[in-house]
C-alpha cells in the first residue's frame, strides 16, 4: 500500500547572507497512515526543516516528497496536501487570529467553503476533542498557555487532517498542559490519525511507536523507541539522553542483577519492580 | 542573625491597573532567600512566576508590599537599583533572543562596560564569565553570535549576566527549549558556578527533574499566592497535591509513589534515580531466581 507520506532522498539548504547552510542531506522516510512517530535530534539537526517539507511549506532542493501520492512540488495539490497534513507550532500566540474561541476553530473550515452544518459539526468535534467546549465563547487572549495550545490544535483538527505534525508544541507548557496535549494525541492515535511529534523531551518520544533520529541533517536511526533508547553511546553522540524512566531502570540494573535496562515509562518500571517484589525483605 | 539576601513581604502586583484589561498577578507573596541557597519556584503557566522573579532584582518596583535585597528596600527611592541589579543577575526566558551585539565577546562585555571598568579588568571579567559557561574565550570572543547554536547562545546570555559578578542568579526557565545535551551542559555550569561559597540561585522551571537535582528548597506559586513551600524533598513528597495543582513530580518520585500505593513500604521522598534505585533494590528478588529472563 502507498504510504501516507513518502520522503525520497531530500536535501535542502538555507541561504543566509550569501552562504548556503545545509539542513537536510538525502533524507528518506516513509510514514504509513495511523503511525505515531517521534522526530528527535539536537538543535539544528533538521527536524523542523523536515517537518516543513511534509506539508509543502518548504520544497526540497533535491529529491521528492509525496503526500497521498501528490508531489509537494505540484502547485495544483498544495491545498490538498495542507488539508492532509496539519501543523501545530511551539508558540500558539503566533497562530491564533480570532477574538472568540469558536471562531478561531471555524476559521479553517470556513476557508474550505464547507456548508454551515458541516462547519458547526467540525467545530464542536474539535473543541470536544481538546476539552475546550466550555470556553467556546471566550476570548483566546484570556486563555492559559496550555488552553491556547489546545486551541491551536483544535484549529488544525477542524480541517480534519489525516496527519498532525507537532513542532515542539509542548515545549512551553507546564506539566499539566503537556500531559493534556499528550492525552489528546493518544486519543487521536486510537482513532488511527497519523501523528508526528517533534520534541526535545525524551519522555515524550518514548510514548511513540516509532522514533526517527536526525543528526546534522542526516537520518541517524529509525526504530521503535525501545531500540533507540538502548543505544547509550549513540544517544550522546546525537546530542540526546535517555528518558527519565530508562535512567531509573538502568540505575536499578546496576543494583539488581538482570533488571531490564530498556524500560521506557513509569508504568513499565513499576510493573518490572512489582513482578519481582520480595515481601520478606523488610516486613 | 544576619539579614537574608532577598526578602519579599506581602508583595502584590497588578498589570494594567485601572484599565478594563487589569490583571492581578501577585496577591500577597512572602519569600525569603538566604545566601548560598538554591531555591526552586514552580507553578502552572500564568501563576505569576516571571512577575515575581522580575521583582527580585528591581526590574519591577513593588506596587504594594516590600522587597529587600541585602537589607535595602526596593521601594525606597534612595536605593540604587543599578547596584541591586549587579548583585542579583536575572536571566529571562529565551534570553538568546535578546543578544544584540555582532560578536559574542562584545555581548558579554556590554554589562561590565557600563560599570566603568578599565580595559584589562573588563577583558578579564568577560574571559572568566565565558569560561564559567564553557565558552572558550579565545575561540568564541570573535564569533558572530548568529552562528552559535541555540545552546551556545543561551550560555552566552548567561555569561553576560555572570560578567557583572552577581552574588545571586535569578533564572526564568533556563533550560526550556534546549535540546537534551544543551540542558545537561547548562545545568552542569550552573552547579559549578554555585559551588563557590555564598553563591545563590533562584530558579523557576517546569522541569521537575532539574529542580530535584538543583534546588535545596522550593516555593509553589499558584494564582499569585505561595501555596506550598519547604525542602525540595518534602514538597515533592506531596505528589497528590502537586498533581491537583497541575504540577508534576520527578519520574523517580512517581515510581516510588506508585509502588507505595500498592503497599510497598518505601521511603516516600526519593528525588533522584540513584536514590530511588538504592531504596527499591532491597525489595527485589535477584533476577537469576526468576523463570522469565
Amino acid at each position: 500500500m502507498e504510504p501516507l507520506i513518502r520522503v525520497e532522498e531530500v536535501s535542502f539548504a538555507y541561504e543566509v547572507g550569501g552562504h548556503s547552510i545545509p539542513a537536510l542531506r538525502e533524507v528518506s522516510l516513509s510514514v504509513r497512515a495511523g503511525e505515531y512517530l517521534a522526530l528527535i535530534g539536537a538543535n539544528g539537526s533538521g527536524k523542523s526543516t523536515l517537518a516543513r517539507h511534509l506539508n509543502a511549506l518548504l520544497l526540497p532542493d533535491e529529491g521528492q516528497v509525496w503526500v497521498k501520492g501528490w508531489n509537494t512540488r505540484d502547485p495544483r495539490h498544495r491545498w490538498d496536501i495542507r488539508r492532509t497534513v496539519g501543523m501545530v507550532f511551539q508558540n500558539p500566540d503566533s497562530q491564533l487570529v480570532a477574538t472568540v474561541v469558536e471562531e478561531e476553530v471555524a476559521f479553517g473550515p470556513e476557508n474550505l467553503g464547507l456548508p454551515r452544518e458541516e462547519i458547526r459539526r467540525r467545530v464542536e468535534d474539535a473543541l470536544a476533542t481538546v476539552g475546550l467546549t466550555a470556553e467556546r465563547e471566550r476570548n483566546p487572549q484570556f486563555l492559559s498557555a496550555g488552553q491556547k495550545q489546545r486551541l491551536a490544535l483544535a484549529g488544525v483538527l477542524a480541517l480534519e487532517p489525516e496527519c498532525i505534525v507537532l513542532d515542539e508544541a509542548t515545549a512551553l507548557l507546564d506539566p499539566a498542559g503537556r500531559a493534556a496535549v499528550l492525552r489528546i494525541l493518544d486519543t487521536l492515535h486510537a482513532q488511527e490519525r497519523t501523528i508526528i511529534l517533534i520534541t526535545h523531551l525524551m519522555d515524550e518520544a518514548a510514548r511513540a511507536d516509532r522514533v526517527v533520529v536526525l543528526k546534522d541533517g542526516c537520518m541517524a536511526m529509525d526504530a521503535p523507541p525501545r531500540r533507540v533508547f538502548r543505544r547509550g553511546g549513540d544517544l550522546r553522540r546525537w546530542g540526546l539522553t535517555f528518558p527519565s524512566a530508562t535512567l531509573l531502570a538502568r540505575a536499578l540494573n546496576q543494583e539488581v542483577e538482570g533488571f531490564p535496562d530498556d524500560l521506557l515509562t513509569v508504568e513499565e518500571v513499576v510493573e518490572a519492580v512489582w513482578g519481582r517484589v520480595r515481601w520478606s525483605a523488610q516486613l | 542573625m544576619s539579614i537574608p539576601l532577598i526578602q519579599v513581604k506581602d508583595l502584590h502586583h497588578t498589570y494594567l491597573r485601572s484599565t478594563p484589561m487589569e490583571t492581578v498577578s501577585l496577591k500577597g507573596v512572602d519569600l525569603v532567600i538566604e545566601r548560598g541557597e538554591t531555591v526552586g519556584l514552580i507553578g502552572p503557566t500564568g501563576s505569576g512566576k516571571s512577575t515575581l522573579l522580575q521583582h527580585l532584582n528591581g526590574l519591577l518596583r513593588p506596587q504594594r508590599g516590600e522587597v529587600w535585597v541585602g537589607g535595602q528596600s526596593l521601594a525606597d527611592p534612595r536605593t540604587d537599583l543599578r547596584r541591586v541589579r549587579q548583585r542579583v543577575g536575572l536571566l529571562f526566558q529565551n534570553p538568546e533572543d535578546q543578544l544584540f551585539e555582532r560578536y559574542a565577546g562584545d555581548d558579554v562585555a556590554f554589562g561590565p562596560r557600563n560599570l566603568g571598568l578599565g580595559r584589562d579588568e573588563m577583558r578579564e571579567r568577560v574571559r572568566r564569565a565565558m569560561e564559567a559557561v564553557g565558552l572558550d574565550f579565545m575561540a568564541f570572543k570573535d564569533r558572530l553570535t548568529v552562528t552559535l547554536s541555540q545552546g551556545e547562545r543561551r550560555r552566552l546570555a548567561l555569561a553576560g549576566v555572570l560578567a557583572l559578578e552577581p552574588e545571586a542568579l535569578v533564572l526564568d526557565e533556563p533550560t526550556a527549549g534546549l535540546d537534551p545535551q544543551g540542558r545537561e551542559e547548562l545545568l552542569a555550569h550552573l552547579m559549578r558556578w554555585r559551588a563557590e561559597q555564598g553563591r545563590t540561585i533562584v530558579l523557576a522551571s517546569h522541569t521537575m527533574e532539574d529542580l530535584a537535582r538543583l534546588a535545596d528548597r522550593m516555593y509553589v506559586l499558584v494564582s499569585g499566592r505561595i501555596v506550598l513551600e519547604g525542602e525540595t524533598r518534602q514538597v515533592f513528597s506531596r505528589g497528590e497535591e502537586l498533581a491537583r495543582l497541575g504540577l508534576g513530580v520527578p519520574v523517580a518520585t512517581a515510581v516510588m509513589w506508585e509502588l507505595q500505593e500498592r503497599g510497598l513500604p518505601l521511603r516516600p521522598d526519593c528525588l533522584t534515580v540513584e536514590e530511588a534505585a538504592a531504596e527499591i533494590k532491597a525489595f527485589i528478588r535477584p533476577f537469576a531466581d526468576s523463570l522469565i529472563r
